[in-house]
């Protein structure tokens, strides 16, 4: 769909920025020109920062950093592709709503499990960032009536979006592990993880089954069973939210009875 | 300053709420949802929800694997005043507690303060796990 809007001028008379003189050149020219392709690529590169810088707003609400940088990368070239600079607005004020769009769309098609109305979505989007605020306040995650205070809602709304948050799932255990590859302590801690489970004896063979599991979930199942740590201090060394935390370990909880179940 | 454990409701402290299901892995999911909602409205702190959430699912796909067909399982919620006690009790084909030296032994007793078992010679069998909720100042 392209309709064209021609002839609206450009009010303003200062002098044009980078990126809006490459938009003139960019849309002047026919779409198979190798030169188009090379001004859409700066175009796309030189906004690139502001992509990511999207992408950080909506971290640790379940989805990994990498996959809404992704998500916020094809925005901004939607946008880039999109732009008609003949309708006189600034690139970043087509583009800013343009990529949060697509990044919203990425929750709502990928983050949940089953159809959750909307209004609950984002409750629960809220609800995730007041649990991480609370609990940095409060050494410890909060209880349904905090939430209810801190956010300015009911009690009854706070227990209801707690309800949605279990119909969201943010990865399977069938993902390979991303996002925490990079941390620096996660071969040191896997170390003391070994010297936690040693001595401790189970009738079946737990080493085995935990060695088949990716190492993100391993290690929270080590944390919290091992290492006596509560779901928001394993989600804080993780930099992951706490909801995340408790849905991954009760997935990792029912793969693991299903396995042992089987070895019986 | 202390407050009653449930805000909203002051009087219900050594209310017993039951839940009966047909014990079979299929009907579990309710268990889990009934179980963090009664606790979040307990106001136990999210850490605790999702615990005993887990505790619950733990040991009643325990207690429902070795059901007999065709009966119940019963889940009943003892709320005291700043603790909840979940009694789990299935009528079982062999009559076993959840043995002492298993993972999901260690993951019970990992998630809440106490956990109990009891064997009847009917063979029911009966898990009770004890969660403290945390004190907040009001």
């Amino acid at each position: 769909m392209s309709e064209q809007i021609i002839g609206r001028g450009v009010e303003n008379d200062e002098t044009p920025t980078e990126a809006q003189s490459l938009f003139a050149e960019f849309v002047s020219l026919p779409p198979d020109s190798p030169r188009r392709q090379a001004l859409r690529d700066e175009l796309v590169t030189m906004h690139l920062p502001l992509a990511r810088h999207l992408a950080r707003r909506f971290n640790n609400r379940g989805e990994p950093l990498e996959d809404l940088t992704q998500v916020a990368t094809v925005g901004l070239i939607n946008s880039v592709d999109r732009f008609d600079p003949a309708r006189g607005v600034e690139f970043l004020s087509y583009a800013v709503p343009t990529i949060v769009g697509e990044i919203k769309r990425h929750f709502r098609d990928h983050g949940w499990a089953v159809r959750v109305p909307r209004r609950l979505k984002e409750l629960h989007l809220s609800l995730n960032a007041a649990v991480a605020e609370l609990s940095q306040r409060n050494g410890r995650a909060p209880t349904a009536t905090e939430l209810a205070a801190y956010l300015k809602i009911s009690r009854e709304e706070v227990l209801e979006g707690l309800e949605a948050a279990n119909a969201y799932r943010s990865s399977s255990l069938e993902d390979p592990v991303r996002g925490d590859e990079s941390l620096p302590t996660l071969a040191n801690t896997l170390g003391d993880e070994d010297k936690e489970l040693e001595g401790v004896e189970f009738r079946e063979s737990l080493q085995p089954l935990l060695k088949q599991i990716a190492p993100r979930e391993r290690r929270i199942v080590i944390l919290r069973f091992f290492g006596n740590m509560t779901q928001s201090q394993i989600a804080e060394q993780l930099g992951i939210s706490q909801m995340h935390v408790s849905r991954l370990l009760a997935q990792t909880l029912a793969q693991l009875r299903e396995k042992l179940l089987v070895e019986e | 300053m202390q407050e009653p454990i449930a805000s909203s409701s002051p009087d219900i402290d050594g209310d017993v709420i039951e839940v009966r299901l047909p014990a079979a892995a299929t009907h579990l999911p309710v268990l889990r949802t009934f179980t963090a909602d009664l606790a979040a409205r307990l106001d136990f702190n999210l850490d605790e929800v999702a615990d005993l959430r887990m505790a619950v699912d733990e040991a009643c796909s325990g207690l429902v694997a070795r059901a007999v067909t065709a009966t119940k399982l019963i889940c009943s919620y003892r709320i005291e005043d700043d603790a909840l006690w979940v009694i789990a009790a299935a009528q079982t084909t062999d009559g076993a507690v959840p043995a002492r030296d298993t993972f999901g032994w260690r993951v019970l007793t990992a998630l809440v303060d106490k956990v109990e078992t009891e064997s009847q010679d009917s063979r029911l069998v009966t898990v009770k796990l004890y969660k403290r909720r945390t004190r907040t100042v009001a």
